[in-house]
C-alpha cells in the first residue's frame, strides 16, 4: 500500500461529559464518581482543585460543598443521543468513540457546506443546540484520529475550533507534551511516564526517533506511540480490504418489546463475530450496530475503539445504543414505536491481534483461561466497571497503595508487571519512606471512620505541628453523625498499648494536593488493634489488624 | 514407531479415572497445619474465618493455593487490605475483585465459583439458607474452595470454621516500637470438625526479629 495520508476527520469533544449528561450546572462544584474516583468534575469544581481521578474523600476535604453523582455509562451514552441524531443528519458515517466523543470523516461534508471552517462550527452549532443542558464543546479537524483528538480538545483551551492544514499533522503535534498519548487512551501511563524519564517530553522528540530503534527498545506499543507521535494514523478507516464480509445478524421472529433478550442476543452474535475474526488473527476495532424495528424505524451507530473492541465491549456498546434509541422523546423522526426486529453487527475496521500473542514460556494455565472467561461473565453480569484487579500505585497510607482499573481493560497475560511494576522500578518493593513496616492491616477502609481520641483527662489528644501529642492515649470513641448535624459518640475502647505519632507531608510542593497528618498504632483492651491518623485536628480510623 | 514409555506414562495420566475427592487438593498454609490436622485443604469445602482475626486467617490459609497458581475471586470485600494479602502470600496478579448488588450476591457467587478457584467473600445480610446451601453444592461440584469472612448465620452452616482469639501484640508499649508480630489462639469447629481443637499461631511481618 502507498504511504497515503490518513483521512482527515472533524472531532467533537464536549468537556467533562458525564457532568453534563447527569445535568449538573457547570457553575456548581459536582463531580462523577465511579469505583470511589472522580471520573468527571464541572468547571467550578475544577476551580477549587477537584481533580480527575482523585479519591473522594481527597475531593472532599478541597471542596466541601462537593455534589457527588454516581458513573453511569448508560446516562452517558443516552443523553448524548439528540446530539448524535443531529450530526448524522450532516454525516451519516460517525464513529463513536465514547460517549461526548465522536468523530466524522470531513470530505463529503466540508465540501457540501463550502469548507471545513463552515463544517466546525455547523457541528459545534449542532451539538449545543440540541442539548438542553449547556455544555462546553470543542471541534478539531486534523489528518488522523489522534490529532484530530488533541486538536478537539484544544479548542475547548481556546475557545475557537482548531483546524490543522491538510498534511501538517506532524508538525501540529511536534511541540505537544507527551503525555496526550495516555489523554487519549492511546497507551498507558507507564510507558508515557517512561518517556518523560528518559527526556522525550514531547511527541516531537518521540518522531525524530528512528521507527526501527523505537521498535527495538518499547516494542509494538512503542511503535503504535511513535506513529501518532509522526501524525499518522497506524489504524487508517480500512477500504481496502472487502473480503469475506464478518457481518453478522440476528432476525427476531417475533419482534421484541424489551432490551434484556436483544442484548442477550447480542452476546451470541458478539462472541460468534469474535471467534470468526480470531481465527484469522483479528480484532474489530470500529463496529458498526445497526437496529431496527418492527415498523422500519432503524438506529445505526458506528463504534471506535483503539485497543479492540472484544465480545463484552460490543455487547456493552449494544447496550447504550438500545438504551439511547429506547429513551427517544416520542414524535421525533426514528422514535422506536414497535418491536426490535433485526440486529446486525458489522466489524467495519479490523486490524491484526497483536493483544493475544502467546509467550514461548510460562504461557496461560488452564486456571488462567478459565479466569478470562469468568471476568468476562462476571462483566455481563453486572458491569465491566464492577470487575476490577488492582494495579499498583504507591503511597504511604494503606488506602493508597493500590488502585482497582476493570479487568476487561488489562491484559490478564501481563498482570505480574502490573502489580508489582517491577518494569518501571518503584514496585512494593521500592522504597517509601515513610510508609508501615509489616504487618499490614487486613482491613482498610475506603471511608475513614471519624474517631475521638481521648487522654487520662477525658480530653481530646492533640498532635501538634512538629508531630508531638498533647498526652497519651487513654481510650477511643467511634463518631456518628456528621459534619453539619454534630458527631455523636458510640461504643468507647480503652487503649492499652500505642506507637506514633508517625508524621507525613505529602505534596508539600503542590498547595492542591498537600496533606499533613500523623499516623498512630493502637491496641485496644480486646486484643484489637488499629490504624488511626490525625488530620486538620480530627481523628479518622484508617485501618483495622483483623 | 514404538512410542516411549514416557509419552504412555503421561497418556496414562491423561486417561486415568477421575480423582477422588480427597486427592483433589491444595496445599494447607504450614503456620494453620496443625489446627487443620492435614497437609491440605480439600477442594470442595467451604471454610469460615471468625474473630478479631478473621482476614489475616482467611489470607493465610489461601497463599498456597494462589502459590500454585490458582486465581482468587475477591467477591464484596472492598475494605480487604492488599498489602495484607500480599504479605501472606497471595500472589495479587492473581486476585480479581466484584463488586455488585446486595440482592445479586447469590448469582454473582455461582459465577465466581464456576470460574475461580477459590472465592473470598463476605455473606449480605439476610441471606437465605437455601441459596447458600445450593452454592455449597455448586462449590462441592466443581471442586472450588469458598472462604467466607466472618462467623456464617445459623442455618448456613460451612465444612470448616476457623476462630481466632483475641490477639496478643508484640513489638509496641507505650508509644514506642510499631505493630511487629501477633501471637493468636486459633481453634477450628464446623460440620467436618466435631472436635474442636486449638492451637497458638504467631503471625508476623517480615520485619519481625
Amino acid at each position: 500500500m502507498s504511504e497515503a495520508l490518513p483521512s482527515r476527520l472533524a472531532t467533537l469533544w464536549c468537556a467533562d461529559w458525564p457532568t453534563v449528561a447527569a445535568g449538573c450546572d457547570p457553575d456548581h462544584p459536582a463531580a462523577v464518581l465511579a469505583a470511589n474516583r472522580v471520573v468527571a468534575r464541572t468547571p467550578a469544581a475544577a476551580e477549587q482543585g477537584v481533580l480527575v481521578g482523585q479519591r473522594r474523600r481527597a475531593a472532599q476535604q478541597r471542596c466541601p460543598q462537593l455534589e457527588l453523582i454516581d458513573h453511569d455509562p448508560e446516562r452517558d451514552a443516552r443523553v448524548f443521543e439528540p446530539a448524535l441524531r443531529a450530526i448524522a443528519d450532516l454525516s451519516p458515517r460517525l464513529d463513536v468513540i465514547e460517549p461526548g466523543w465522536l468523530s466524522v470523516a470531513t470530505r463529503g461534508p466540508s465540501r457540501y457546506l463550502g469548507g471545513e471552517a463552515v463544517l466546525v462550527d455547523r457541528i459545534a452549532e449542532l451539538a449545543i443546540d440540541s442539548m438542553r443542558t449547556p455544555v462546553r464543546v470543542g471541534v478539531g479537524v486534523a489528518d488522523g484520529r489522534f490529532a484530530s483528538g488533541i486538536a478537539a480538545r484544544l479548542a475547548i483551551t481556546r475557545q475557537t475550533p482548531v483546524v490543522v492544514d491538510a498534511g501538517g499533522s506532524a508538525t501540529f503535534c511536534a511541540p505537544l507534551p507527551i503525555g496526550w498519548l495516555h489523554s487519549l487512551d492511546e497507551v498507558d501511563a507507564d510507558l508515557v511516564e517512561l518517556f518523560t524519564r528518559l527526556g522525550i517530553r514531547r511527541l516531537g522528540d518521540l518522531a525524530v526517533l528512528d521507527p526501527v530503534d523505537v521498535l527495538g527498545r518499547f516494542g509494538p506499543t512503542g511503535v503504535h506511540a511513535h506513529t501518532l507521535a509522526s501524525g499518522a494514523d497506524p489504524r487508517p478507516s480500512s477500504t481496502v480490504d472487502p473480503d469475506p464480509d464478518r457481518r453478522v445478524e440476528h432476525i427476531f421472529d417475533t419482534p421484541v418489546e424489551r432490551s434484556d433478550p436483544v442484548v442477550f442476543v447480542a452476546k451470541q452474535l458478539a462472541d460468534e463475530m469474535a471467534a470468526a475474526l480470531a481465527a484469522i488473527g483479528q480484532v474489530c476495532t470500529r463496529l458498526v450496530v445497526d437496529l431496527e424495528s418492527e415498523h422500519g424505524e432503524r438506529s445505526e451507530r458506528s463504534w471506535y475503539r483503539s485497543e479492540g473492541l472484544n465480545a463484552a465491549a460490543v455487547v456493552e456498546r449494544v447496550r447504550w445504543q438500545l438504551d439511547a434509541w429506547i429513551s427517544l422523546p416520542r414524535g421525533s423522526d426514528q422514535a422506536l414505536t414497535g418491536g426490535v426486529s433485526a440486529l446486525r453487527l458489522a466489524p467495519v475496521d479490523r486490524r491484526a491481534d497483536e493483544g493475544l500473542q502467546l509467550g514461548l514460556w510460562g504461557g496461560s494455565s488452564e486456571a488462567d483461561r478459565r479466569a478470562g472467561r469468568a471476568i468476562a461473565r462476571l462483566s455481563t453480569l453486572t458491569s465491566e466497571h464492577a470487575v476490577t484487579v488492582p494495579v499498583w500505585n504507591g503511597g504511604r497510607l494503606p488506602a493508597d497503595r493500590y488502585r482497582w482499573v476493570p479487568a476487561v481493560t488489562v491484559d490478564l497475560d501481563q498482570r505480574a508487571r502490573a502489580v508489582s511494576s517491577a518494569g518501571t522500578g518503584s514496585g512494593p518493593q521500592g522504597p517509601w519512606p515513610g510508609g508501615l513496616p509489616a504487618p499490614s492491616p487486613g482491613t482498610v477502609l475506603v471511608e475513614p471512620l471519624p474517631i475521638d481520641v481521648l487522654d487520662e483527662g477525658g480530653r481530646m489528644v492533640v498532635v501538634d505541628g512538629r508531630g508531638a501529642m498533647s498526652a497519651a492515649p487513654a481510650c477511643w470513641w467511634e463518631l456518628t453523625g456528621d459534619e453539619a448535624g454534630g458527631w455523636r459518640r458510640v461504643g468507647c475502647r480503652s487503649i492499652v498499648e500505642w506507637a506514633g505519632p508517625w508524621p507525613i507531608e505529602e505534596r508539600w510542593w503542590e498547595p492542591e494536593r498537600h496533606r499533613r497528618l500523623a499516623r498512630l498504632q493502637i491496641v485496644a483492651d480486646d486484643g484489637q488493634a488499629v490504624l488511626v491518623a490525625a488530620e486538620h485536628r480530627r481523628w479518622w480510623l484508617l485501618a483495622r489488624y483483623d | 514407531m514404538a512410542a516411549s514409555p514416557a509419552v504412555l506414562e503421561q497418556l496414562r495420566a491423561r486417561v486415568a479415572p477421575v480423582a477422588l475427592a480427597g486427592e483433589r487438593t491444595f496445599p494447607a498454609p504450614a503456620v494453620l497445619a496443625d489446627v487443620l490436622s492435614r497437609q491440605h485443604i480439600v477442594r470442595g469445602h467451604s471454610m469460615a474465618t471468625a474473630g478479631p482475626l478473621a482476614t489475616t486467617t482467611a489470607a493465610q490459609l489461601i497463599a498456597p493455593a494462589v502459590a500454585e497458581g490458582a486465581w482468587v475471586c475477591l467477591l464484596q470485600t472492598p475494605t480487604i487490605g492488599l498489602d495484607a494479602l500480599s504479605e501472606c502470600g497471595v500472589a495479587l496478579e492473581r486476585v480479581v475483585a466484584v463488586e455488585g448488588p446486595a440482592t445479586g450476591w447469590a448469582e454473582l457467587a455461582a459465577a465466581a465459583v464456576d470460574g475461580f478457584d477459590v472465592v473470598l467473600t463476605t455473606l449480605p445480610d439476610g441471606l437465605r439458607p437455601g441459596v447458600f446451601r445450593r452454592l455449597i453444592d455448586r462449590v462441592r461440584r466443581r471442586g472450588a474452595v469458598l472462604v467466607v469472612l466472618g462467623e456464617p448465620p445459623a442455618g448456613c452452616a460451612v465444612d470448616v470454621v476457623l476462630r481466632s482469639a483475641a490477639p496478643q501484640w508484640s513489638g509496641i508499649s507505650a508509644g514506642a516500637g510499631h505493630l511487629r508480630s501477633c501471637s493468636v489462639e486459633i481453634s477450628i469447629g464446623g460440620r467436618r470438625h466435631g472436635g474442636q481443637r486449638r492451637q497458638r499461631v504467631a503471625i508476623s511481618g517480615p520485619g519481625a526479629s
